[in-house]
C-alpha cells in the first residue's frame, strides 16, 4: 500500500502569534480551541510558503478531537442551568458543534476541498489518518491538512488532573503521497484517552519544517544585502530592496558566483543548483528541509572564514534553552541580519518558538523607526548601533528590552542604556560555532552559562562547553575565568594561529607588535591571499610614505619572514562591519 | 467506485426494521409526537419523530439511546447480509459511524449535580472519555479492526457510508460495518429552537411557507464488502455505493453558502466518482429539512446539477435525526430504489416560486431506477452526497 508523508507541520498550546495572520474582526466569533486549532493551522499552510487568503480547493481538511468543544458545551449547559432552557444561549450552541473548529478553519484559511471531522476519543488522530490516506489515494484532493486539536475540560481537569499531561494543544499536518523524510504511519500513533492530542503535538514539534519558507527568504534577502553592502555607499538603498533578482542583476559573473557560492554552503545545496536567482528561494527551502541544518561563516576575523554547522536538533535546543530570557516579550524589532548565528536565533527560530511577531529593520543606525518602540518590545541589536542611540541621548520607553551580541558591549554603555530607560539590556556571549553560550544584564557582571550548556573547568578557567541534548562540543573562543558555579568572566581572545606557507602565524601578536609603534594609532591584521595583511591608522601628522618604510624596517627587526603584513593598508578609521565589528578591507 | 452493499438495518420513527419502515414509508404519517423522555420549557411546543416505545424500552442503563438504536440497526444489517461476527474473526474490519450527540459531553444531568458540588458518581464522565459509537460496534462483536467516528454534524452519516466505501475502494478493509445513529437529547433539542430555526408545526420541505425543522432519532447501518470478499462468502448484492462526494461551504457556522456552491461541488464529486451522468439518475433523496436557507441553498445546487431528476424529502416522515440523518436516508433510498418508487414529501401545499424545485407530492413510480443522490447538508457548511445503486436482479425478476 502506498505510504504518507509529513510535508509540513505546527504546533499551538495557545493563540499568541494569531493576529499576525488573521485581523481581530475576523476572530471576534471564534472559540479558544478553534482559535488555536486555526493558528497551528496557519502555521502549517505558511510555513511552506502557501498563500493562506488564496482560494484552495486541492487540500482536505480533517480535524481529530478527542473531545471536541467540550467548553462550549459546558457553557450551553451552564446557560440552561443558569437561565433556564428559554434563555439558553444559541451561540454557545452552534460552538458546541463537534465541526465547529473545522468550520473556523474552511473559513480563514479558505478551503474549499473535502472535509470532515473524527471525534473518538485517544484513537482520533490514529483513525484520523486512515481516512487521509484513503482519501489521496482517491485523488480526492492532493493534500490533506490533518489536525488535532483538544481544550481544557472543566470536568476532567479537575476530576482526572493527575492524568492530564498537557490541558490543551492542536497540531497539523500537512499531507502527501510525494516522500518526504517524515512517513506517517497510523499504526505507530500511540493511542491516549486523557490526553487525545498530546501524541500529534509532540510529532508536529518533531517534525516541523527547520526553517520556513519566509524565514528562508529572509535569510537569503540578508545574505545578498550584506554582500553587496560591502562594496556600496548608499546602503539603505541595498537593504530597501526585497527583490533579490533586482539586487543581483548589476553583479558581473565573478560576484554573482560568489553569492550563489555563499548562499551554496550556508543550505548545504547539493550539486551546484544555485544559478538561478528566480528559484533559489525554493531551492533553499527544500536543501534545509531535506538537511535540517543550516552552514554559518565566521567572520574571518582571526583568519581563513570557517563553516559552523547548525543542525535543526542542536537549534531547537538553544532556541528552547535561551526561552526563559523573553517570558514578558510581546515583539521583536530587529536590527541584525539573519544569515549570521545570532540574527538567526534571536530574530527568526526564536520569535517563530515564542509565537512573537518580528518587525525588521536594516541594520543601520537610524532613530526614525525607533519611535515605534512600545512596551514589551525586544530591540535585538548590537553595540554599536546602541552607541548610536545614547550618542544622541535616546529614551526608551517603558517595558523596553535590549538584546545586544556580536561583539563585547562595554559596561559603560550598558550603564548608559539602564540610565536611558531599558528595562533589561541582556548581553548575550556566543560565538558562530557554538551560538548563544552565556548572557549578562548588568555592567560589570559575569556571564551566566546557558542552560542548555555544561562546561568543564581546568585551573580556574572555562576549558571546554557541550550541549546537554546534542553532540555539540566547544572550547570557548575566549580565556574565561570561573567565577561562580555557572558563572564566568571573559579575559581575552584567543586568536588561532593561521598559515602563512606552512608556518603558524599569530595576526594577534603581530597586531599588538604594531600597535605598539609611536607611528601607529590603531591597526588590525588579517590574512590575506595567503600573506598576513595590515590596516594601519596613523597617528595624527605622519607622513603614510615615510611610515610605510619605517614600519617595514622595524617590522623586518621583530618579525619572521611569515609574519610580516605582505600588504599594509592605511587610512583614518578601522574598517567596520555594521555590526561594529572588524571588516575587510 | 462501485462498493457492494451486501446488508442494511434501519430504525427510526418509520419503524423498527427494514421491513416496518418499508410498509410505512409510502404511508402518510398519522401521529404527531412530542417529548416525554426529559424535561424541557418547549417539549408540548415542539413536535418530534422518536423511536418506538418498543425499541426505547430495550435500553441498558449502560448504554445510550443512540447506541440502542445503533445496534439495533447493526443487528439487522448483519443478519440481512448473512453475517456473523465470527465470519469476519480473519477479515480486515472497519466501522465508520456518523453522530452527533453520541460523541459529545451531553450528560446534562450530571454535569447539573456536578457544577452543584453533589459529587455525583463519575461514570458517565468516564463513559464520555473512552467510549465513540465506532469502537463500541467493534467492542460489541468482539472484533479486532479501524474504527472511526464521524461527526460532520448533519452529514455525519452520510459522510460515513462513503467513508467506509472508500476504504473498501482502497483495500484498507474487506468489510465495513458504516452508517450513523443519533437520539433526541436535550442539547440539540434546546440548540436548534434557541436558533429558531426548529418548527412548532410539522416540517414542510421546499414548502413556500415552510418554516424549520422537526428533530427526530434513529439509525441507519449499511454492510459493504470487497468485490472478493462478497464473492468468496457468495453473498447477496442489495446495492452498491457507485460515488461520494464531500465540500465545505467555508462560509458561515450555521448557515450554508446561499449559492449552494459547497453542495454543488459534492453533488459533481459523488457523480464524478460514480462515471454517471446527470441523466442516469433516477431521484434524490433530498437533505430538504424545511428550513428556509438549507431548502433554498440546496434547490440551487440541485437544479444546477441534476436539473429535473425527481426529488424527495425523507425528513418529512422521519423528523431530522442529526448525525443519523444520513444514514437512515441512504437506507430509504436504497429501499426506493429497490422498490422501483419514491414517497411523497409530506405538508408540501404551496410551491415556493424562488426555488424553481418542486419535489413529488405523491408516491411515484421510477422506472428502472438504478441510481439515486442521497444529499447531506451539516452544520458548519460540510456537504455530503452519496450516489447509490440498485441492488442485482435475480433472473426470476
Amino acid at each position: 500500500m502506498n505510504k504518507i508523508f509529513i510535508k509540513s507541520s505546527a504546533y499551538a498550546d495557545g493563540v499568541k502569534g494569531l493576529n499576525q495572520f488573521f485581523d481581530q474582526m475576523r476572530l471576534r466569533r471564534i472559540d479558544a480551541l478553534s482559535k488555536m486549532a486555526l493558528y497551528a493551522a496557519a502555521k502549517t499552510l505558511y510555513e511552506i510558503g502557501i498563500d493562506l487568503n488564496k482560494e484552495k480547493s486541492d487540500i482536505g481538511l480533517i480535524i481529530a478531537t478527542g473531545r471536541g468543544p467540550v467548553k462550549q458545551t459546558c457553557d450551553f449547559m451552564n446557560s440552561i442551568i443558569d437561565d433556564g432552557d428559554t434563555l439558553a444561549s444559541p451561540l454557545a450552541f452552534s460552538q458546541s458543534v463537534h465541526n465547529s473548529i473545522e468550520t473556523s478553519i474552511t473559513i480563514l484559511l479558505n478551503l474549499r476541498g473535502p472535509c470532515l471531522t473524527i471525534s473518538q476519543g485517544g484513537d482520533s488522530f490514529a483513525s484520523a489518518v486512515v481516512t487521509a490516506k484513503s482519501w489521496l489515494l482517491s485523488e480526492k484532493c492532493k493534500h490533506v491538512l490533518l489536525g488535532a486539536a483538544d481544550e481544557e475540560h472543566p470536568v476532567i481537569s479537575k476530576e482526572y488532573e493527575n492524568k492530564i499531561l498537557k490541558k490543551k494543544c492542536a497540531a497539523f499536518f500537512l499531507l502527501t503521497l510525494e516522500e518526504t523524510s517524515n512517513e506517517l504511519v497510523a499504526e505507530d500513533i500511540k493511542s491516549d484517552d486523557f490526553n487525545p492530542s498530546l501524541y500529534p503535538f509532540e510529532l508536529a514539534r518533531k517534525t516541523c519544517v527547520f526553517i520556513t519558507k519566509d524565514a528562508t527568504q529572509r535569510i537569503l534577502e540578508d545574505f545578498v544585502k550584506a554582500a553587496l553592502a560591502e562594496k556600496k555607499k548608499d546602503i539603505m538603498s541595498v537593504f530597501a530592496n526585497k527583490n533579490i533578482p533586482e539586487l543581483m542583476q548589476n553583479l558581473d559573473i565573478d560576484e554573482k558566483q560568489n553569492i550563489f557560492d555563499g548562499i551554496t554552503t550556508l543550505f548545504s545545496i547539493d550539486n551546484d543548483k544555485v544559478a538561478d536567482t528566480g528559484t533559489i528561494n525554493e531551492t533553499c527551502f527544500e536543501s534545509a528541509r531535506k538537511h535540517n541544518k543550516i552552514n554559518f561563516s565566521t567572520s574571518g576575523s582571526t583568519g581563513d572564514p570557517q563553516n559552523c554547522v547548525h543542525t535543526k536538533d542542536m537549534v531547537k535546543e538553544e532556541v528552547e534553552g535561551v526561552a526563559f530570557l523573553f517570558k514578558n516579550i510581546e515583539r521583536v524589532i530587529n536590527t541584525v541580519l539573519s544569515h549570521h548565528s545570532y540574527g538567526f536565533i534571536f530574530a527568526l527560530q526564536m520569535p517563530r518558538c515564542l509565537d512573537l511577531p518580528v518587525l525588521s529593520y536594516p541594520p543601520v543606525p537610524v532613530l526614525e523607526w525607533t519611535k515605534t518602540l512600545k512596551e514589551g518590545d525586544l530591540l535585538v541589536t548590537f553595540p554599536l548601533f546602541l552607541k548610536y542611540l545614547t550618542k544622541f541621548d535616546f529614551k526608551f520607553p517603558q517595558g523596553v528590552t535590549i538584546l545586544v551580541s556580536t561583539a563585547p558591549c562595554p559596561d559603560e554603555l550598558m550603564e548608559n542604556l539602564y540610565r536611558n530607560g531599558a528595562q533589561r539590556v541582556i548581553e548575550i556571549y556566543g560565538a558562530s560555532e557554538a551560538g548563544a553560550i552565556g548572557f549578562r544584564e548588568n555592567p560589570g557582571a559575569p556571564f551566566f552559562l546557558l542552560p542548555f550548556w555544561d562546561y568543564k573547568e581546568e585551573d580556574g578557567l572555562v576549558k571546554s562547553i557541550s550541549r546537554k541534548t546534542t553532540s555539540l562540543r566547544k572550547n570557548l573562543p575566549d580565556i574565561a575565568k570561573v567565577k561562580g558555579e555557572r558563572l564566568f568572566s571573559v579575559i581575552e581572545r584567543i586568536d588561532n594561529a593561521v598559515q602563512v606557507a606552512g608556518v603558524n602565524v599569530f595576526p594577534s601578536k603581530v597586531e599588538k607588535t604594531l600597535k605598539q609603534h609611536p607611528m601607529v594609532k590603531d591597526a588590525v591584521v588579517r590574512l590575506g591571499k595567503e600573506r598576513l595583511k595590515a590596516f594601519i591608522v596613523l597617528q595624527k601628522g605622519v607622513n603614510e610614505k615615510n611610515a610605510k618604510t619605517i614600519l617595514y624596517n622595524y617590522m623586518e627587526t621583530i618579525f619572521t619572514v611569515h609574519e610580516i603584513p605582505k600588504n599594509l593598508t592605511f587610512g583614518n578609521k578601522l574598517p567596520l562591519t555594521a555590526f561594529g565589528k572588524k571588516a575587510n578591507w | 467506485m462501485k462498493t457492494t452493499i451486501t446488508g442494511f438495518g434501519c430504525v427510526c420513527s418509520l419503524g423498527n426494521n427494514v421491513s416496518e419502515i418499508k410498509q410505512n414509508l409510502f404511508k402518510p404519517v398519522s401521529e404527531i409526537s412530542f417529548l416525554d423522555r426529559f424535561e424541557s420549557s418547549f417539549a408540548k411546543d415542539y413536535p418530534v419523530f422518536q423511536v418506538s416505545r418498543k425499541i426505547l424500552s430495550q435500553k441498558n442503563e449502560s448504554e445510550s439511546y443512540g447506541f440502542l438504536f445503533l445496534k439495533t440497526a447493526l443487528n439487522e444489517a448483519l443478519k440481512n447480509a448473512n453475517l456473523k461476527a465470527k465470519d469476519l474473526k480473519d477479515a480486515k474490519v472497519g466501522v465508520v459511524i456518523g453522530t452527533s450527540v453520541d460523541a459529545s459531553f451531553n450528560c446534562f444531568d450530571f454535569y447539573k449535580e456536578w457544577r452543584n458540588e453533589e459529587y455525583p458518581p463519575l461514570d458517565p464522565l468516564n463513559k464520555y472519555i473512552q467510549y465513540s459509537p465506532a469502537k463500541e460496534v467493534l467492542k460489541h462483536l468482539e472484533l479486532e479492526g479501524i474504527s472511526q467516528t464521524v461527526v460532520t454534524a448533519c452529514a455525519s452519516g452520510t459522510d460515513a457510508i462513503g467513508i467506509g466505501a472508500q476504504w473498501i475502494e482502497n483495500s484498507i478493509c474487506d468489510v465495513v460495518i458504516a452508517g450513523g445513529a443519533d437520539e433526541l437529547n436535550l442539547i440539540p433539542f434546546t440548540g436548534f429552537i434557541k436558533l429558531m430555526i426548529a418548527s412548532k408545526e410539522r416540517c414542510k420541505p421546499f414548502d413556500e411557507n415552510r418554516n424549520g425543522i422537526n428533530l427526530g432519532e434513529g439509525a441507519g447501518v449499511f454492510i459493504m464488502e470487497s468485490e472478493q470478499f462478497a464473492v468468496e462468502r457468495n453473498a447477496k448484492k442489495i446495492g452498491l455505493v457507485l460515488g461520494y462526494g464531500n465540500a465545505c461551504d467555508a462560509y458561515h457556522q450555521t448557515s450554508p453558502e446561499p449559492n449552494g456552491r459547497g453542495i454543488k461541488k459534492a453533488l459533481e464529486n459523488a457523480l464524478n466518482q460514480s462515471g454517471l451522468k446527470p441523466g442516469d439518475i433516477s431521484f434524490i433523496n433530498a437533505h430538504a429539512t424545511g428550513t428556509l436557507d438549507n431548502d433554498s441553498a440546496e434547490s440551487l445546487a440541485l437544479n444546477a446539477i441534476l436539473k429535473g431528476v425527481p426529488v424527495t424529502a425523507t425528513k418529512s416522515k422521519t423528523g431530522h435525526a442529526l448525525g443519523a440523518a444520513g444514514a437512515i436516508e441512504a437506507c430509504l433510498t436504497l429501499i426506493c430504489l429497490n422498490e422501483q418508487k419514491i414517497p411523497a414529501v409530506e405538508n408540501f401545499k404551496t410551491a415556493d416560486e424562488n426555488l424553481e424545485l418542486v419535489p413529488v407530492s405523491k408516491n411515484t413510480e421510477i422506472k428502472n431506477a438504478k441510481a439515486a443522490v442521497s444529499n447531506s447538508l451539516g452544520f458548519g457548511g460540510c456537504n455530503a452526497a452519496l450516489v447509490l445503486g440498485s441492488r442485482e436482479k435475480t433472473a426470476n425478476e
